[in-house]
């Protein structure tokens, strides 16, 4: 009998719309949020997946839930060298959206969590929980990419934006 | 389907990585001209040295806090390798036994009556002639100094993460040999047979297939880092030890399996090298081994344990949460 091969790990970057999407009880993508961090919570302890936050993002967040909700994410550091390099991202997008990107590139994250699509036009892995969209219907691509997008740019199609893309959880029992 | 933007065409380079990228080149450049003028750099300080200036390269334009990381970790290391220096000093006021028969003993009962170190010098030594395999033998000897070195500089530089858990394992592994050394002072096979006489004659000749290779400046450090030396720390074998330390951490990250096979064959080229020049018992060795796998298994445990612990305090808040 053969083991499987291992599989790679893969790091993910859990991004300020997720991480609040996971905590505050009010927002409409909670339930969704929530089950995907159940998943990856799972892949964590199966050594599969670590998980990253911000330290911009994780020191807004109230000690209580750093260290039990947000046990198994990793801090990654933010320095003045990487806002200075959020602010020349080619892309009109939040300062914090801009950071992530930079720090996804130089951390070397390949996913991303999010509770937005910001993050579908580029060539990450995106595991979002913002709203479906149905076939046909118009991607819900942040306006400001049309400006960045060079000669042969096309806002992304239903099947690129993450939620087409991206592994949604599994429905969960509210029982549990 | 839209064409995706990689996330270099949209978010700038860091400078400071070419930087990085070219000082590595330097570095690596100066230490081959190094070795092949001077031989290689073995003594603690002079490693420590080199070491030092692979790290800083490596930081080079990175934030202050990593910066801090770094100078705990240096402390950490260099209290590490204070405690295995002064380990010699500990085992001469310790004033423990030496043990002179007893690992003789073990190893004529593990190979039927036989001196393991004794048999293979009579039939593969030759004063008068460097076979090829004295040189195999002694240039797998030397790489211990070389490669455990070269594991810590580039894990350190390439994965902080990484670097802790080799180093967790390392230091366990240095702790416990240290409290060996006092604890079980070990005589030696060629001490053994020059000194106590309780086996056959030993040649002691490390050296000799390296120097045959023109390294000889190398060769007079190693004599000269001899001299302060603990001669009784044959139990267990560090030799050993990290010539399977470093290829079993690595392990997991190579895929072929006739290659893993291969780099296992590394640790057992070093027993044999440390047996035939008189360096080593065999048990040493296989205390050695004994001790990295203990070591792998305790911090492997401790680990995964820490991922269950994490993973279920996060557990307990979606449970919390859904009840809510």
């Amino acid at each position: 009998m053969t083991r499987p091969p291992r599989p790679k790990v893969r790091k993910v970057l859990l991004d300020d719309s997720f991480v609040n999407a996971l905590l505050a009880t009010d927002v409409t993508e909670h339930a969704d949020a929530r089950a995907l961090y159940g998943q990856l919570v799972d892949n964590y302890e199966r050594g599969v997946d670590r998980l990253f936050a911000l330290s911009t993002v994780l020191g807004d967040v109230p000690s209580e839930f750093r260290r039990n909700a947000l046990a198994p994410v990793e801090t990654v550091h933010v320095a003045a060298q990487h806002r200075s390099a959020a602010r020349e991202v080619a892309a009109p997008i939040s300062p914090e959206a801009a950071l992530s990107l930079v720090m996804l590139r130089r951390e070397r994250i390949t996913a991303v969590a999010t509770a937005t699509h910001v993050f579908d036009p580029l060539e990450v892995e995106v595991l979002s929980v913002a709203p479906r969209v149905d076939d046909g219907a118009a991607a819900p691509v942040p306006d400001g990419y049309v400006a960045f997008e060079p000669a042969d740019f096309r806002p992304p199609d239903s099947e690129a934006i993450s939620s087409g893309t991206a592994p949604m959880p599994a429905p969960r029992s509210t029982d549990e | 389907m839209a064409r995706r933007w990689p996330l270099d065409a949209v978010v700038p380079d860091d400078p400071w990585y070419y930087v990085r990228l070219g000082g590595f080149a330097l570095f690596a450049i100066g230490y081959v001209l190094w070795f092949v003028k001077k031989g290689l750099i073995i003594d603690r300080i002079s490693v420590g040295i080199s070491v030092g200036i692979f790290i800083v390269i490596g930081h080079l334009g990175r934030p202050l806090l990593r910066w801090g990381w770094l100078v705990f970790d240096l402390l950490c290391y260099c209290v590490m390798w204070f405690c295995y220096e002064e380990s010699r000093g500990w085992a001469d006021r310790a004033g423990f036994e030496w043990q002179v028969e007893a690992p003789r003993n073990i190893d004529r009962f593990l190979f039927f009556g036989t001196d393991p170190n004794v048999w293979i010098q009579r039939h593969f030594y030759n004063s008068n002639v460097i076979h090829w395999y004295d040189k195999v033998a002694s240039v797998t000897y030397f790489t211990h100094f070389i490669f455990p070195v070269i594991a810590i500089a580039v894990l350190w530089v390439s994965s902080h993460r990484e670097w802790a858990r080799f180093m967790r394992r390392f230091a366990s592994l240095l702790l416990v040999s240290c409290a060996m050394f006092v604890v079980f002072p070990t005589v030696p096979p060629w001490m053994a047979a020059s000194r106590y006489h309780i086996i056959g004659h030993l040649a002691r000749h490390t050296s000799r297939g390296f120097s045959d290779l023109g390294l000889h400046g190398f060769v007079n450090t190693w004599q000269h880092a001899l001299d302060w030396g603990n001669a009784v720390a044959a139990m267990p074998s560090l030799h050993s030890a990290f010539s399977l330390f470093v290829p079993a951490f690595f392990l997991p990250r190579i895929k072929p399996i006739w290659l893993k096979a291969l780099v296992l064959c590394f640790p057992l080229m070093m027993l044999t090298s440390l047996v035939y020049f008189g360096e080593h018992w065999v048990i040493d060795g296989l205390v050695g081994w004994l001790l990295v796998g203990l070591s792998f298994w305790f911090w492997g445990w401790f680990e995964r344990r820490q991922l269950r612990v994490r993973a279920d305090r996060a557990r307990v808040f979606l449970t919390a949460s859904v009840s809510a």
